[in-house]
């Protein structure tokens, strides 16, 4: 299932090109990435994937737009540098999506917060204060965050990039998880995530091009 | 009250609650200006209450008619004069008639000066409402041993009821040396005491002409004793007064103080952003914690006021007023920053932003 299709989509700030004609399937069960030299748009393609950023031509389809009434996000994002509401614990955090649409977080959701981050070996830090985490941390915080949210797609630029080899592979491991539900974009320069993707696109120029595919 | 209100209210509350620092520095900052300015307006609206209350109790708004010196023959009528008392912008008035000396039988005899006043004349001079025929000054009644409320025999009079004041204006001390007698207005009168509201008129000579239906140069107003005649009301001397308009300031002040904190929590926000929160909802988490914030800060700034207020309800609630003003204004200024912020921002800062 398509989670978001980008059509020829063109972005430029004043006189400069960033994206020229993308096109991008992104579906549920696929991790998708795209690497390129610093400055070619990765960014901004993940900003427009998102939603956080009208292109300048082309369009944008995301399946959450499709059934607004369940008021589904068209994306969680993962920012490199981990995140996280100062002061709030780390239960508080990774349930963000759901506070900003309901004073009350069902008790189901709850639940399902704490398997999650069981999974990533946060659930003994759940009612800590976050400002306290590690790098490692908040980062596999910021990836169940993403997985909560009530949303088909994740974006995640440079996830993994701010953090030591361990902690990369722990996060990368919650973040590939991620894929039994939801559509993953990945803007990377690690090699690492790269070989776990099941498509590979190289961006230059703002020209995008398939370098691998896993069917 | 919809679900995404309620979700807003709760994030605002939570984010004052769990980043203590960060909102003790801004209720302290509200504390600052909110406080100076409501103090400032206290304390300036009771100045101006003292000052006026003072002024008037030494009679401010006491004019002294009497007929023009080229006019000797514009004789004012006593009764006219009693009656203006009852006009709009006119507190009481009374007319004042120079009498025979009064001679008490005392040995050696003593003459006093003697007046013929009228009721309204009594209230214009500031004396205690008095059934009593007579009231007799303070200083004659020590020289004469008078005790207070006693009957008084007069040479050559009828026995009155006499009242002794120790000093029976407040407003002029020339009666303290002086008998007067309250009878009703007749006949003519030497002088007419018009005592005004504050907000009259200030040109009391055609004011008074025009009431008493005599020429403007026919009569000559004079001010009481010592008192600049018909001086600015506290509603003027308050509208003249430029620092009634400082929540002008603090209040944008205030709310630019409250932006560049808000720019320093972009992360904060844009992670709000990303996972769901429209502009509504970033402006209404912004209105919420501002609004927790100058509500918890109006605490000591009304208690403020009310000590800078010294007992003077319209001063306080000159000062809630001023608290109004400056809430609605940094809200006002604050949720349009906020919308211009998540709306028209540039889209390269949108992406500095996100990341």
């Amino acid at each position: 299932m398509s989670a978001a299709s980008l059509n020829a989509v063109a972005v430029s700030f004043g006189q400069t090109q960033v994206l020229d004609g993308v096109s991008l399937e992104l579906r549920t069960g696929t991790v998708t990435g795209v690497y390129g030299p610093s400055g070619s748009g990765k960014s901004t393609l993940l900003a427009v994937a998102s939603g956080r950023l009208k292109p300048t031509r082309g369009s944008i389809t995301w399946s959450a737009d499709s059934d607004r009434t369940r008021r589904q996000l068209r994306s969680a994002w993962i920012p490199q540098s981990p995140l996280v509401l100062p002061g709030r614990t780390v239960l508080d955090n990774v349930l963000l999506a759901h506070h900003i649409r309901h004073p009350q977080v069902a008790p189901a959701i709850v639940a399902d917060a704490l398997r999650h981050l069981d999974e990533v070996g946060l659930a003994p830090l759940a009612q800590r204060n976050a400002n306290v985490l590690s790098g490692g941390e908040m980062q596999r915080l910021a990836i169940v965050r993403a997985r909560l949210a009530p949303t088909p797609l994740i974006v995640a630029d440079e996830p993994t990039g701010a953090l030591d080899l361990r902690n990369s592979s722990n996060a990368l491991a919650a973040l590939i998880a991620a894929r039994r539900s939801q559509a993953i974009l990945i803007a990377t320069h690690d090699e690492t995530i790269a070989r776990w993707c099941d498509e590979l696109y190289y961006l230059e120029s703002g020209h995008l091009s398939l370098r691998r595919h896993t069917a | 009250m919809s679900a995404g209100m309620r979700a807003a209210i709760r994030e605002s509350l939570a984010n004052l609650i769990f980043t203590p620092r960060r909102s003790l520095v801004m209720i302290a900052l509200a504390v600052l200006l909110l406080g100076s300015t409501m103090v400032l307006e206290s304390s300036n609206v009771a100045a101006l209450l003292r000052d006026s209350a003072s002024r008037v109790a030494q009679g401010e708004y006491v004019a002294v008619v009497s007929s023009a010196a080229n006019e000797p023959t514009a004789k004012l009528k006593s009764d006219a004069c009693e009656l203006l008392g009852g006009l709009p912008g006119v507190r009481a008035s009374g007319s004042i008639k120079r009498a025979a000396h009064i001679v008490f039988s005392t040995s050696p005899s003593q003459r006093i000066a003697h007046f013929e006043v009228s009721p309204g004349a009594l209230q214009v001079l500031g004396s205690a409402p008095t059934e009593a025929e007579l009231v007799v000054g303070g200083a004659i009644a020590t020289d004469l041993g008078l005790l207070t409320s006693g009957i008084l025999g007069i040479a050559g009079a009828d026995t009155r009821k006499a009242l002794v004041l120790s000093e029976p204006s407040i407003r002029t001390g020339l009666v303290d040396y002086a008998v007067m007698s309250v009878t009703p207005p007749s006949g003519y009168t030497d002088v007419c005491l018009v005592e005004f509201e504050s907000t009259s008129p200030v040109d009391a000579t055609i004011f008074i002409s025009g009431l008493l239906q005599i020429p403007a140069d026919s009569v000559q107003v004079k001010s009481l004793e010592g008192i600049e005649q018909l001086g600015p009301s506290p509603a003027y001397a308050y509208e003249k007064n430029l620092a009634r308009l400082s929540w002008l300031i603090t209040a944008p002040a205030f709310a630019t103080l409250w932006l560049i904190l808000s720019r320093s929590r972009r992360s904060e926000l844009a992670l709000y952003k990303s996972f769901g929160a429209s502009p509504l909802f970033m402006a209404m988490m912004g209105i919420c914690e501002q609004a927790a914030t100058l509500t918890v800060a109006a605490l000591p700034c009304v208690g403020a006021s009310l000590v800078a207020a010294n007992g003077e309800p319209i001063a306080l609630a000159h000062a809630m007023r001023v608290m109004c003003l400056f809430t609605l204004a940094s809200l006002g200024i604050a949720t349009l920053g906020t919308f211009r912020h998540f709306l028209h921002r540039d889209r390269t800062e949108l992406l500095r932003g996100s990341e």
